[in-house]
């Protein structure tokens, strides 16, 4: 096998692998903001930027679920080239 | 000059600016239904960006939000949790539903999920749902651009009259134009909104508190039960004091709302409809990433409900008024309450519009249709000479969007409407459109039969636990109820049923 083909090879995998990644990211997200979880960044008291915790926390997972799909999107566009 | 007159000049500025938008955009496309529905599959990354944004936040969300923050506290975060939760799996969902589209010539949902699963009677429990979740949110859109123009003219412009100016230009932009007027509109709304929120969430905590860290201190010592999740189930205002106000609501209820509203955020059919208006699979995947970026607008909309709190003498009956009030009380210049109008009028007309176009879509393409011909039996005998012909689809819309904008007007001009309660309803039954709209696309094994008893037993569990409130488990929503029921059905009715012929699927995935 050429270099060629197991660059390709290596790209159709990341091509199954990251649909997956991103689903338990998801799942991830949905246990974090809900509870039991979220009960552990429940602390009013603490402020993040100025926010308290709960309200940061929401804040941060939005945030995350940005990079995490700008990264998904960039994974694509590297492999379809 | 009075203040009155000047917030009127401006709105009236707005206006016009978005009428001219509408008109001019509308012309863009084809006068065929693909073009009122899809806009001939046209949109771009920005245009998609703004309409997705724009009508997701709706006046619920520009009103709603500072009201949520402000009578109920904490609870307002399950807001902020569901929608970047929701949208990204449209990353997937959008490109398979839009290749799909422009393969079938599919421009709904139900016409989607009906394309895999053949059946007139599922097309037409799709369309009434889906126009009866409409109707009420497009009436609360509507008292929404009402409310707000009549409390910052101070009366001189009342409800009725305000919200018939600003939906009265809805309807012509919609008439003319289709959805290629909504997105155009959407684009140039969302931006006002995005810039007001901002400026207004990020000004108001400083001026009142000296910042947003100051603001927050202040709020943990004296109210600090309201920055802790789950927060309040009702609002603290109806007490009178924020001290002990309120009953708390339960971590079974505010997790069970994020969830169902992340199930349900693009089964809404004006959202998902548009996968049909992208130009390309790019544009709807690069929306998807930028989705959550339009989405922390509501970090300022919640400051503004927050700072409300400990204003002396701030304990208002309904909360969703507690933006108007901050901005009246504030002193500002006439011009910027213009502006903080159009920021309001542009969230309840950039979400009434792509409801009011989408159920008048609906309505024929999946309520009527399918009984006239076309969509019954794809190329039996009568097919053509029964089926509806283009430019009759498009007057009939047409004249869907006038009677649909009356009635729902008519409602709104109703203050004891129980519409609300409907409304409420509404994303539990919306959620059940996700279990065969994921099944249409990814799962070959689903058949007809187990998608319809998936879909009746799931709404009419989702209707049965939102009558017997008391009878919900934890508190938890009824349409993650109804979805406990929905999936193992569309699954196990499935597996006992004939599988779809290998032709039909491959006329479908092909």
């Amino acid at each position: 096998m050429n270099e060629t083909e197991s660059r390709r090879d290596r790209r159709r995998g990341a091509g199954r692998i990251v649909p997956a990644l991103v689903v338990v990211f998801l799942v991830v997200e949905a246990f974090a903001l809900t509870w039991p979880i979220a009960t552990l960044f429940n602390d009013p008291g603490t402020r993040i930027l100025g926010l308290p915790l709960p309200f940061a926390w929401s804040v941060a997972w939005v945030v995350a679920t940005f990079f995490v799909m700008a990264g998904v999107w960039w994974t694509d566009r590297r492999r379809e080239r | 000059m009075p203040q009155w007159v000047v917030v009127s000049v401006v709105i009236a500025l707005y206006l016009g600016v978005t009428l001219t938008i509408g008109l001019i955009s509308g012309r863009r496309a084809s006068k065929s239904v693909d073009g009122f529905v899809t806009a001939d599959r046209s949109f771009g990354v920005i245009v998609l960006y703004f309409v997705m944004g724009a009508s997701v936040f709706s006046a619920f969300a520009f009103l709603g939000g500072p009201g949520f923050a402000y009578g109920r506290g904490a609870a307002a975060f399950y807001i902020l949790g569901y929608g970047a939760l929701g949208m990204a799996p449209f990353y997937w969902l959008g490109p398979r539903a839009a290749a799909a589209g422009r393969r079938h010539g599919f421009v709904t949902q139900a016409q989607l999920v009906t394309g895999r699963f053949p059946s007139r009677w599922l097309s037409l429990g799709l369309a009434v749902m889906s126009v009866a979740a409409f109707v009420p949110y497009i009436t609360l859109q509507m008292r929404g651009a009402g409310i707000v123009i009549e409390v910052v003219t101070e009366g001189h412009v009342p409800l009725w009259l305000g919200a018939a100016l600003a939906y009265g230009i809805v309807v012509l932009y919609v008439l003319r134009g289709g959805v290629a007027a909504v997105g155009w509109t959407n684009t140039f709304q969302g931006a006002i909104m995005l810039v007001i929120a901002w400026t207004f969430g990020m000004w108001l905590p400083g001026e009142l508190y000296g910042g947003v860290g100051p603001m927050f201190e202040r709020l943990a010592a004296e109210a600090g039960e309201m920055l802790a999740l789950p927060g309040l189930a009702t609002p603290w205002t109806a007490s009178g004091s924020v001290e002990g106000g309120g009953t708390a609501w339960t971590w079974g209820g505010y997790s069970s709302a994020i969830l169902v509203s992340a199930i349900g955020l693009v089964m809404w059919p004006h959202l998902f409809m548009k996968a049909f208006t992208a130009k390309n699979d790019e544009a709807l995947r690069r929306m998807v990433v930028l989705f959550p970026t339009f989405q922390l607008f509501l970090i300022p909309v919640f400051l503004i409900g927050f700072a409300g709190i400990l204003v002396p003498g701030l304990v208002l009956d309904n909360p969703d008024y507690v933006l108007p009030e901050l901005i009246i009380g504030a002193s500002l210049p006439p011009l910027v309450v213009g502006l903080f109008c159009a920021g309001a009028l542009s969230a309840s007309m950039s979400t009434g519009d792509a409801l009011l176009h989408a159920a008048a879509s609906i309505t024929i393409e999946d309520g009527v249709k399918p009984f006239r011909g076309r969509g019954k039996e794809r190329g039996a005998p009568d097919d053509e000479a029964r089926q509806t012909s283009d430019a009759e689809e498009r007057r009939m819309m047409r004249w869907l969007v006038v009677i649909l904008g009356v009635v729902a007007y008519g409602f709104a001009l109703d203050p004891d409407s129980s519409l609300v309660i409907l409304l409420l309803s509404a994303y539990g039954l919306i959620a059940q459109l996700a279990p065969p709209v994921w099944a249409a696309l990814f799962w070959k094994r689903a058949t007809t039969a187990g998608a319809l008893a998936g879909f009746v037993g799931g709404a009419a569990t989702t209707l049965f636990f939102f009558v017997m409130d008391d009878l919900k488990p934890f508190g938890i929503h009824e349409g993650i109820l109804g979805l406990i029921v929905h999936v193992p059905l569309l699954v196990i009715v499935s597996l006992l049923t004939e599988p779809q012929s290998e032709e039909e699927l491959e006329r479908f995935f092909t």
